[in-house]
Order: structure tokens, then C-alpha cells, then sequence
């Protein structure tokens, strides 16, 4: 268990920068998630706090000291990598007591500490077992397995779960959670999962062509995006996003999208307007009504997704189109009209260039 | 014909084929053997499919007229030497080729390959000139390393293919589990390339022991032949004791029968199967 710290971090593959001055605090026994789209740099971060990529620039701390110049043996962390890399050769008890067996530990101390790990992880039955004979989220477990057994100061993990199909991918998730709650040891989990990262992590890093977007708590990144990358990224199904300019129309504030849908806003959005902005709305925080309403705005009703406990609406005006989520089941139609309004106070405000503009109550 | 009969008759039209096949293959093998455990000539007619008369003279006779002990030592060292130094320089460079890419690494394999494309005889006069230059001449270390050059770019490229199949987070998984890197390779690497290894070294142990053109232009003295060169002092200037050749051939060819039956258990690929997902 330890902080990790990771100050003005750089690293380039030659010419190409794939990094730049990127900066983490983690602290001890936190659950940190690190997101972003594939390429943006996540697995290079992990390694190179792993000592497995040399660093261009910068400083990786583990407990307080500087570990740049350490091998990876002697950072101790332990590493899930997506594919799991269990050496094949070996059993699944010789693969959980290989890290221990090179610190030298005696026999009996090994057999001890493999056999409570597996108790945990409930593995008792496998130990005999060589890699090629266990299923895919057997192999995940025992990887798990042979970084928990060492009980190291971080613990880092790649894409665990990608490799798994969507059933056994949330079942590992929650213990995965349950581990850490159990173990408290400080952890950086990397997904391109947004889903994950929310479920798991204590806070989350959004990352985006080797930079850092933003860093909160999940419900932070949620409910409160500083730009229009996180807004997207966060939430499933993503955010909804009109480009537009805000006038005043008859008296009030108003969003209008090419002139043609127009949504109301109210006084506090005054000062924005004549701007060109992005409007970002949730979809679980749009009202829906079958009947005209003051300040909706008329929409027609493209798919319906019932799923069961919630209903999915893709409505279109023009070229603008919106995706509602609602809890509970409904008997519209395609093509009906509805009619949209939005709670001025969920809306979010993006400038031109993507950050969050504050509109002010 | 019904389907099932004409299924069976293209199954015991192949059979027949592999057979006949096989036979034409093993039948001078078979034939080195009879002619080496029969005392008559091997040239009467009808030839003798079976030995009349079975005995094993020719055997002790290589042994106690001819040099065939000293012959099989020298071949020994000389096979033995290839293989040490071919599994050597192979691990390190195939190893180097497939982990550390640079720009130039793809230059480099190419050219290792190329070089495979250079006969022996063009190259055994300055290796002749070299070798006197040096004192490797006559020697069977030297004759040793000229082998190992001349079998290293395939053993590399062979070597190589296992390496690559490994993937590279097995050996880092070893380094963050408590391994240097040198140790990760010969914990971890290197026992799952140990088919490849051992493919290799019987490589490196066979073209060291039948290789003939360059044991004969860089080996003089006779107390320094190698079997190949020994086989053909069989043949005298009136007489060719063929019973006698056979019986060497028959030794000679020992090697190359173990060689196959090792290889053929370790080229069986797949061990690494399960190391990752799949
Ligand atoms: N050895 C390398 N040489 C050159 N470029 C590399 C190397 N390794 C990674 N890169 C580049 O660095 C960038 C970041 O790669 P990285 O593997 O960290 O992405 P990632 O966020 O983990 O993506 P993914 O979600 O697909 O795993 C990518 O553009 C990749 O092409
Ligand atoms: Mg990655």
C-alpha cells in the first residue's frame, strides 16, 4: 500500500509524442481508472510506471520515492495484463508462486500463501491445472491470483476484463471491487470501458491523445464535465450534443438549432447570447410529453428500444436528433410526435472549443 | 459403385501410393544395410533382397583395419562443437532480432537470410586462405566454426519464428514478478523455446557431422578426418570394399535417424497454447 505520484510525464517513441506532461496523484489505497479511447496512451502510463518502457521525461514516485531508475522487480507492484500472460509451462499454483518463489520465500510459506489466494479467488480445484486447460475467466483469476499473492505497494491493471464475454466481464467487475475493498491496496486500472471505470474506481482519469482531460469521482465526471470530451465520454448512452446559437426570440432566451428546432432556456442564459454554442443534455434528463406543452419543442418519434425497465427514444426535427432515455415501458409509435422540454438546470453549456462554459443562476 | 465402396477404394488407392512411396525412399537404406551385413558381392544377379549369409566382419573390420574409431571421435567433436556454438550465437541473435526492433533490425534479418543464398564453393577458397592465415586450418574447432557459419543463418531464422510466438508479456509479467531481464529470458523465454532450441542443436550436430566439401578442403592430416572424408578412402584404386563403406555408412547414418525422431516430438508446435487468451 502506497501513494503514487506521477509528475510532468513525457514520453516519446522517437519523433512521435505519445505523452505530454501528464500529471497523477493517487492516493494510498485509492481505485483510480484511467479512460480514454484506444491509443490515447493508457497502456504506456501503466508501463512505464511498471519499469517495463523508459520514461523521456518526468518522475513516477511509488511511496513517496523515486522509482526511474528501478527495475521493474524492484518497484513492488504487480501487473494484470490483458492477456492475462500466465506462463504456460507452469501450473496455475506454479504460476501464483513464481513471484514468491523469486523473492526466495521457502516452500512450505509458498504452498501456504498460494493456497489461501485460491481459497479467495476460488481457484482450489485449478492449482494442478496448466493455463491451456482453464477457460478465459479461469486465466483472468489467476493472473488476479499471482499479482494479489504478493501483497505488493500498487497493483496495476490493463484491460483485465476485455478479453471476456459481457456476463462474465461485470460478474469479475464487482470482484474485482470487493477485492480492493478487501485488500485496500492503492490500484490504477486501466479501461477503455467507461462503464467500468464508473462502477469501479474511487476517482477517474480521462485521458485523450496523451493528455489528461479531467480528473474526478465518477459522479463528478458525470454531473459535471469540463469539456466536451469527458461530457461525451462519460454515460451511456452518451450525452446528447446541438450545435446552435442562443437569441433572444419574443422576449426570452432562446437555443436555436439552423433556425429550425428551438429550444427555450430562461433569463440565466442571457449571457451567452448571440454565441455559438454546444448544448449538452443527458438522456435520462429530457421530459417527453405526447401532448403540446409550454416551452416544448415538437419532435417525431424515430426508433423506440423498449429493454425492459427502460425504454430508449431516438427522436429527429430536421437534422438534430435526440436520444431520451425513460424508466418504464410506453406505447408510442414511430413516427408520432412528442414533444421535448429540457430542465434548464441539467443543461450543459460548451464554447466553441469544447470547454464548459458555467452559466451562472 | 456405391459411395461407401468407392470411398474405400480411393482410401486403398493411397495407401498403396504412400506405401510404394515409402519403399522407394527406405529401399537404399534397406540396401546400405544388407550389403553391409552380407558378405557377398553386392553385384550378383538376382541381387540378394536378404542376406544369405549374415554376418557382422565388416563391422569389426572398419574398426580394426581402418581408422573408423578416430573418424567417429573427430566427427563427434566436430558435430558436437557446431551444435554448442550454433545454439549460442543463435539464441542471442534471434533473440536480439525479435525484441529489440529498430530501424535497422529488419535490414539485418534480411541480410542474415541473404547470406544463405551464398554457395559453399564460393566462399570455401578465402575461407581455405583464412583459415591458414588464422591456424584454423587442420583444425577441428576451425572446421567446427566454418560449419557453424554456413548452418547459423537458418538456425537463426528458425529460432526467431519461436521467440516471436512468445509474447512479450510473458517475459515482462517475469520481470515485475522479481526477474532481471536476463533472468526472465532463461526462466521463462527460453524453456518455451526449447523445442526451437532443440531443433537447433540437433541442426547444428547433423550438418556438422555429414558435411564433406569443407571437412575436405580445410582438414589435411588423416588423424584429423571426419567420417564423410573417411567413407571415401573405402574406395582403393582397384578395389572398393563396399561391404565395408556400407558398414560406415550404416554408423554414419545413425545420427541423422536420431535427429528425426527427436525433432519430430519437439516440432509438434503449441506449447505456448494458453499463455494467452484463445
Ligand atoms: N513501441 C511503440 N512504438 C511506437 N509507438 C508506440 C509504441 N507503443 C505505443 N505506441 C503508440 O503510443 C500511443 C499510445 O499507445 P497505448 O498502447 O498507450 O494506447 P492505449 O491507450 O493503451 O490504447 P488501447 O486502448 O488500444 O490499449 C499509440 O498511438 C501507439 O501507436
Ligand atoms: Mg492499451
Amino acid at each position: 500500500m502506497a501513494p503514487v505520484s506521477i509528475q510532468n510525464v513525457r514520453k516519446a517513441f522517437g519523433a512521435l509524442e505519445v505523452i505530454s506532461d501528464f500529471n497523477l496523484d493517487v492516493q494510498d489505497g485509492e481505485f483510480v481508472a484511467l479512460v480514454g479511447p484506444s491509443g490515447c496512451g493508457k497502456s504506456t502510463i501503466l508501463r512505464m510506471l511498471a519499469g517495463l518502457e523508459p520514461v523521456t521525461s518526468g518522475n513516477f514516485a511509488i511511496d513517496g520515492k523515486s522509482v526511474n531508475n528501478l527495475a521493474p522487480k524492484d518497484r513492488d507492484i504487480a501487473m494484470v495484463f490483458q492477456n492475462y500472460a500466465l506462463y504456460p509451462n507452469k501450473t496455475v499454483a506454479a504460476n501464483m508462486g513464481f513471484p514468491l518463489r523469486m523473492r526466495g520465500l521457502s516452500r512450505a510459506e509458498i504452498d501456504d500463501k498460494v493456497n489461501e489466494v485460491a481459497h479467495v479467488l476460488g481457484l482450489e480445484n485449478l492449482l494442478g491445472r496448466y493455463p491451456r486447460h482453464l477457460s478465459g475467466g479461469q486465466r483472468q483469476r489467476v493472473a488476479m491470483g499471482r499479482a494479489i499473492v504478493r501483497n505488493p505497494k500498487v497493483f496495476l491493471f490493463d484491460e483485465p476484463l476485455s478479453n471476456l464475454d459481457a456476463k462474465l466481464r461485470v460478474k469479475m467487475r464487482a470482484e474485482i471491487k470487493e477485492l480492493h475493498q478487501r485488500l485496500k491496496t492503492t490500484t490504477i486500472y486501466v479501461t477503455h470501458d467507461q462503464v467500468e471505470a464508473m462502477t469501479m474506481a474511487d476517482k477517474i482519469v480521462v485521458m485523450r491523445d496523451g493528455k489528461l482531460e479531467q480528473t474526478g469521482r465518477p459522479l463528478e465526471l458525470y454531473d459535471a464535465p469540463e469539456n466536451r470530451f469527458v461530457a461525451g465520454f462519460i454515460g451511456s448512452p452518451a450525452m446528447n450534443f446541438l450545435e446552435g446559437e442562443v437569441a433572444r426570440r419574443e422576449d426570452r432566451v432562446c437555443f436555436s438549432v439552423g433556425g429550425e428546432m428551438v429550444v427555450s432556456l430562461g433569463e440565466k442564459f442571457a449571457p451567452l447570447i448571440s454565441q455559438a454554442v454546444t448544448l449538452g443534455i443527458r438522456p435520462e434528463h429530457i421530459s417527453i410529453h405526447d401532448e403540446p406543452v409550454p416551452d416544448a419543442t415538437q419532435m417525431y418519434l424515430g426508433v423506440v428500444e423498449p429493454t425492459g425497465a427502460e425504454t430508449t427514444f431516438i427522436l429527429k426535427s430536421g437534422d438534430a436528433e435526440l436520444v431520451v432515455v425513460k424508466q418504464g415501458r410506453f406505447p408510442f409509435t414511430p413516427g408520432t410526435s412528442l414533444w421535448v422540454s429540457f430542465p434548464t438546470d441539467k443543461l450543459h453549456v460548451f464554447d466553441t472549443t469544447g470547454n464548459a462554459v458555467a452559466v451562472n443562476s | 459403385m456405391t459411395p461407401q465402396v468407392s470411398a474405400i477404394a480411393i482410401r486403398v488407392f493411397w495407401f498403396v501410393l504412400t506405401c510404394a512411396l515409402a519403399a522407394v525412399v527406405f529401399f537404399p537404406y534397406y540396401w546400405m544395410f544388407v550389403s553391409s551385413v552380407e558378405s557377398a558381392s553386392i553385384f550378383q544377379w538376382p541381387p540378394n533382397l536378404w542376406p544369405k549369409e549374415f554376418s557382422l566382419d565388416a563391422y569389426f573390420t572398419i574398426f580394426e583395419q581402418r581408422d573408423l574409431a578416430t573418424w567417429l571421435r573427430n566427427t563427434f567433436v566436430v558435430a558436437g562443437c557446431t551444435a554448442l556454438f550454433c545454439a549460442i550465437i543463435s539464441i542471442n541473435a534471434a533473440y536480439a532480432l525479435s525484441r529489440f526492433k529498430t530501424r535497422t533490425t529488419g535490414l539485418f534479418t534480411s541480410i542474415i537470410l541473404f547470406s544463405q543464398l551464398l554457395p559453399a564453393a564460393l566462399i570455401v577458397v578465402p575461407l581455405f586462405v583464412i583459415f591458414q592465415q588464422t591456424g584454423l586450418y587442420d583444425s577441428l574447432v576451425g572446421l567446427a566454426i566454418a560449419d557453424t557459419a554456413f548452418i547459423l543463418p537458418l538456425s537463426i531464422w528458425l529460432l526467431k519464428g519461436f521467440f516471436d510466438q512468445i509474447p512479450v508479456e510473458i517475459e515482462q509479467q517475469a520481470m515485475i514478478d522479481g526477474c532481471s531481464r536476463l533472468g526472465a529470458f532463461y526462466r521463462v523465454t527460453l524453456p518455451l523455446a526449447l523445442p526451437g532450441l532443440v531443433v537447433v542443436i540437433a541442426m547444428g550436430f547433423i550438418s556438422g557431422w555429414d558435411e564433406f566439401f569443407l571437412a575436405r578442403t580445410l582438414i589435411a592430416a588423416q588423424d584429423n578426418w571426419v567420417l564423410s572424408v573417411g567413407l571415401t578412402s573405402f574406395r582403393g584404386e582397384y578395389t572398393v570394399a563396399w561391404n565395408e563403406m556400407m558398414a560406415a555408412a550404416v554408423i554414419f547414418a545413425m545420427p541423422a535417424l536420431a535427429f528425426f525422431m527427436i525433432v519430430q516430438r519437439y516440432l509438434v508446435a503449441g506449447l505456448a497454447a494458453g499463455a494467452v487468451k484463445g
